[in-house]
């Protein structure tokens, strides 16, 4: 008999814990690491296994298999011939396009000009987020009812993040179908209440913290892990952040992320294509968790995204890429405790480094 | 003839008992792609975060 994990079913084994999801429906649980041992060899003969197990560890291994079965991870499967006979999993489908994301922070009028939104288009960019910094209100309404200039562009999502008005609310309410044709995610922060809305093709997610661009990213907490399979796919290989992902910062620099110090030109004298041309700009693209300290020893590594801008800063690897921990995770994967990053004493020369002192505090 | 010792599964960390309790990751969030206009037009989201504000 051999155990047969479906292929939606992903293993990874942390110093600690080791977890086991499912990517078609949301299914994480941790298991001990004997477990994922025994699972990670695809070839275990459970017939022949459990002759040769004490009884304790017998009882351990039928209530492990259990879990599989009643949880719908995989099957059992008679014999190594029909084993063989699944397909194995596919890698990572990279997409035609050179580059699928794209962050522009916007404190001005004048950011989302018709050059702008052609180069977009042109760059074929699927995922788009504009980020509004301190504007008054009627900038950012005459900005939003910028955005149906993308209608024939090739992105199938806007995602926007603005503080909550209820102006602006009841504005984008009345307007829906004129806005855009694309789907929109809006983020509104510093409301009220914690709240999520649908109306037709706009998503709302209200949220009750103030947004703080660009400090407030890189947030690496439990409840942003990822379950989903492309994601999951893309990790393994690439930066689960930076990869295919493209940035314009409040002064119209062109980066990685907002948040990241190094820049490729400006957008007032560059353009998009330029910058993703420069010799440096992918340099993080294929950094995988495989390669992070304390993170290659997570069992969250190929589920949590990624955060280049704000890091610990304690390791520099050959290629001089920063390859220490996102800052801003409370993991510890070698005691599987999660804690309040912001009071760590380790983490506190790198606090002030960023200058996050007064954020912290406010948050 | 020789005495076959058993074998006992190497590298358990914690009892089944502990395992049970602890094995639920409760704070995560799931959504599923539930967002289809109709069979044949579907909204295709980004699969992963833009930047990680909240």
């Amino acid at each position: 008999m051999y155990l047969k994990l479906f292929d939606s079913v992903k293993i990874t084994k942390g110093a600690k814990n080791s977890v086991i999801l499912d990517t078609s429906n949301g299914f994480l649980k941790f298991i001990p690491n004997a477990f994922f041992d025994l699972l990670s060899n695809e070839h275990q003969n459970y017939s022949v296994l459990k002759k040769q197990l004490d009884n304790e560890s017998l009882e351990t291994l039928e209530e492990y298999l259990k879990f599989i079965l009643e949880n719908n991870l995989g099957i059992m499967v008679n014999s190594k011939k029909e084993l063989l006979s699944f397909i194995s999993t596919p890698n990572f489908s990279e997409s035609p396009s050179f580059v699928d994301y794209l962050i522009l922070d916007i404190n001005s009028l004048y950011t989302l000009n018709d050059d702008l939104i052609q180069q977009i288009c042109n760059l074929k960019i699927k995922y788009l987020q504009i980020r509004f910094l301190e504007m008054n209100l009627n900038e950012v309404i005459e900005t939003i009812s910028n955005i149906k200039k993308f209608n024939k562009s090739n992105i199938n999502e806007i995602s926007i993040v603005v503080k909550y008005d209820l102006k602006l609310l009841s504005f984008v309410k009345e307007n829906h179908f004129t806005i855009s044709n694309k789907f929109l995610h809006f983020i509104l922060h510093s409301s009220e209440k914690q709240d999520f809305q649908t109306l037709d093709h706009i998503y709302f997610t209200f949220i009750v913290n103030n947004i703080e661009i660009p400090l407030s990213c890189g947030l690496i907490d439990l409840k942003n892990v990822n379950l989903n399979r492309n994601f999951y796919l893309e990790s393994k290989q690439h930066n689960s952040c930076l990869h295919k992902k493209i940035s314009i910062d409040k002064d119209g620099n062109i980066k990685n992320c907002p948040s990241m110090i190094e820049s490729f030109g400006n957008i007032n004298d560059t353009t998009l294509e330029n910058a993703l041309n420069h010799h440096e700009f992918k340099k993080y693209w294929n950094l995988t968790k495989d390669s992070i300290e304390v993170c290659r020893d997570c069992e969250f590594r190929y589920i949590c995204t990624d955060c280049r801008a704000y890091t610990e800063q304690t390791h520099i690897n050959k290629e001089d890429l920063d390859t220490s921990k996102p800052l801003k995770c409370g993991y510890n994967p070698y005691t599987g405790d999660w804690e309040e990053w912001s009071t760590n004493p380790l983490k506190q020369k790198a606090i002030q480094h960023y200058g996050m002192q007064n954020f912290i505090n406010k948050v | 003839m020789k005495y076959k010792e058993k074998l006992h599964l190497k590298g358990i960390e914690f009892s089944l008992q502990e395992w049970k309790q602890s094995n639920n990751i409760s704070k995560v969030k799931y959504s599923e792609n539930t967002e289809k206009k109709s069979s044949k037009t579907r909204i295709y989201r980004s699969p992963k975060p833009y930047s990680l504000l909240y």
